[in-house]
């Protein structure tokens, strides 16, 4: 249990973290690194904090990442990462062990990460990312195949792929709450999970739709976002059981569209939606749609007659 | 998939339940309803929503549980829930069935529910649990327990009940959060994680009889828990107590607690840009069992005794600002002079409900 500068005590990050030991703190002065800095898993607890804002690592677009963490609880926080490859930071379990658990990233700053995407966290458990930056990647600003990851009060936006993406079936347990994700060329929220809590998002302007529920077999919950200006769905449901509540959806091509069964569209503002506040096709069947607020769209257009609607303001009977 | 009406077309609830087919809505009308409903495991997807502001359920303090869930995706919404005995809605797997899941629980008003919690979750998975007021109930306002997970706690009001605020009970109670909710007066614990890998995020935690936020372990919990942005005010214990390893407390307003502010008696966790204040047995203690703890950047002041109590070496302190310590003349490892400059962005990801326990 120690602390460490850099440069002073050792002339580099990856210096730093092949002497010192679990637990220890490493303090980064302003200055600009060429690194990649590779945390072990025989070195659980370390915490690699910026000493000021302008602490940046920069991979010279030669170098794959600039952070890859291998061991539980470690912390980044404050840097500025740019021009990496393949991530900006990576957190995964490495092989032979379940779950890498309880990483740290927070008030990082991440801008063109190319081809790769801003934050991977793979195989990961009870992490934190918050107040990050993430911009400009090739790929998805944040990537999770990973359970209990909390997505909170982030900036996501010009990413070229989605905004954050929940990459597989058992990627459960996270929530994104109070981030900006905006003007990624992809989706906003990719989710191919269910079971995962967007809360409080803002939403805007990404290529194609706002949220995304593709795949997976849970409900989700999105509730008290606001969700507007998307190039298509403000959000498209796919799968069942989902809860859409307290969101503020306006602008997007479709403001709703449901393909799944099961979903309840409850007490939402939508208004300016270019074809339709609510589309459910031709499939779905046993959705909810109860005392939403529609206005300047198309309110709701039913294919399957099979869905209920109760109680819509701005529906005309 | 239909809509029925009470008691236009049913005259109880229960009635209704019993005749509806999965993915039917019953919407309620104004009334009182001297009823326990049960929602069998057949029952998938139905909602049952209240229409009207006064649409309440009285067990006249006989009857044991108001809406008593074991099938999936239900939703109970807008019911004044009044003088049931053990629980004011309670999800539970049906036997043999591992997890329940995608229970919606929103904006009901839970009161004196005598001897038992406000909402109990038994193996559930992926609840949402919104915008309920419960208030006066026996036991615990949220009671999350069994193999119960992804529990989404959000902009509750939990005021006055007799024992936590939130408990998860198992250390399987994991990947849920608590957020945005205002904690007040119960007569436990403001939120009891005894599992970890839980986010506590931007709560209103204030006047509880006992902590704030204890990370307790009576159950060998993993920890890995969050706490995260959270106004903890004037609790008579501790404001955080971690009683689990690897807990990362950040961004909170821990003020005025009777006990200490940030009371660390485990392992290598981070407490980090935390404004610490005026709190009645120190800032923030590390005990003697406390090892490889991080404080950094936290604004610690007017504590009494101490604002850093800092009993075992063996733990860190990076750039804190305070005044008093024990041992005395604690200063922080590296030669850099405190700075006194506000944590960032504290302001602008707090709730927007949690202003009124500020200090000043």
């Amino acid at each position: 249990m120690a602390v460490f500068r850099v440069p002073q005590d050792f002339g580099s990050i990856v210096q730093a973290v092949a002497a010192v030991q679990s637990g220890d703190t490493i303090l980064v002065c302003p200055g600009v690194y060429h690194q990649t800095v590779i945390i072990p898993n025989d070195k659980p607890g370390i915490r690699i904090i910026a000493d000021s804002d302008r602490v940046i690592l920069d991979g010279l677009s030669r170098m794959a990442a600039a952070f890859l963490i291998q061991g539980n609880n470690t912390e980044i926080k404050g840097f500025t990462i740019q021009n990496y490859l393949v991530a900006g930071i990576r957190a995964s379990a490495p092989s032979g062990v379940i779950f890498l658990s309880g990483t740290k990233l927070i008030h990082n700053r991440i801008i063109n990460i190319s081809p790769g995407a801003g934050i991977e966290v793979l195989g990961t458990f009870a992490t934190l990312i918050w107040q990050n930056q993430v911009s400009g990647c090739g790929a998805n600003g944040i990537n999770l195949q990973a359970r209990d990851t909390w997505v909170v009060a982030n900036q996501i936006d010009t990413n070229h792929g989605n905004g954050i993406a929940a990459l597989t079936q058992t990627t459960v347990g996270n929530m994104m709450i109070d981030n900006r994700v905006t003007d990624n060329g992809m989706n906003g929220i990719a989710d191919s999970a269910g079971f995962n809590l967007i809360y409080d998002n803002l939403i805007s302007g990404n290529g194609i739709h706002g949220v995304h529920e593709l795949s997976g077999q849970g409900p989700a919950g999105l509730v008290g976002n606001v969700i507007s200006n998307n190039h298509e769905s403000g959000i498209q449901l796919d799968t069942m059981g989902h809860m859409v509540t307290g969101n503020t959806i306006s602008g997007n091509l479709s403001g709703i569209r449901i393909e799944g069964d099961f979903n309840t569209i409850e007490s939402n503002r939508i208004f300016g939606n270019r074809v339709s506040g609510i589309t459910i096709g031709a499939t779905a069947s046993n959705n909810l749609v109860i005392r939403n607020q529609f206005n300047q769209n198309l309110p709701i257009e039913r294919i399957n007659p099979r869905n209920d609607l109760i109680e819509n303001c701005g529906v005309p009977c | 998939m239909a809509v029925f009406c009470i008691p236009g077309n049913f005259p109880t609830i229960n009635e209704a339940v019993s005749s509806v087919a999965p993915g039917d809505t019953i919407l309620v009308g104004n009334g009182v309803y001297s009823e326990a409903v049960a929602i069998p495991e057949a029952k998938t997807g139905i909602r049952i929503i209240a229409d009207g502001e006064q649409v309440i359920l009285d067990g006249n303090s006989l009857l044991e549980i108001a809406f008593n869930i074991m099938a999936n995706n239900v939703e109970i919404k807008g019911f004044t829930i009044i003088n049931y005995l053990t629980s004011g809605i309670r999800v539970s797997g049906p036997t043999g069935l591992i997890f329940l899941i995608g229970s919606k629980l929103i904006q009901n008003i839970i009161m004196n529910i005598t001897r038992g919690d406000g909402i109990t979750l038994v193996d559930s998975f992926a609840t949402l649990i919104w915008q309920n007021r419960i208030r006066g109930v026996g036991d615990h306002a949220v009671n999350i327990t069994g193999s119960t997970m992804n529990t989404w706690t959000i902009e509750n009001e939990l005021n006055g009940n007799g024992a936590n605020g939130v408990i998860n009970q198992t250390n399987a109670n994991v990947g849920g959060t608590i957020t945005r909710n205002r904690i007040l007066a119960n007569s436990g614990s403001g939120v009891q994680d005894n599992a970890g890998s839980n986010l506590i995020f931007a709560n209103l935690i204030t006047g509880n009889k006992l902590d704030g936020v204890d990370e307790a372990s009576p159950t060998a919990a993993a920890g890995f828990g969050g706490i995260v942005a959270n106004c903890i005010t004037g609790n008579r214990r501790d404001g955080v107590r971690l009683d689990q390893d690897r807990t990362v407390v950040t961004g909170n307003r821990v003020l005025n607690n009777l006990g200490t502010g940030v009371l660390i008696d485990t392992n290598l966790n981070v407490v980090q840009q935390n404004v610490i204040t005026a709190n009645m047995n120190n800032g923030i203690t590390l005990t003697p069992d406390a090892q490889g703890n991080l404080a950094v950047r936290n604004i610690i002041t007017r504590n009494t005794p101490f604002d850093i109590d800092r009993e075992n070496p063996q733990n860190d302190l990076v750039e804190n600002c305070f005044q008093t310590s024990n041992p005395s003349g604690l200063y922080t490892s590296v030669p850099a002079p405190p700075v006194c400059s506000p944590p960032q962005n504290t302001e602008e990801t707090f709730s927007k409900d949690a202003t009124d326990g500020r200090d000043g």
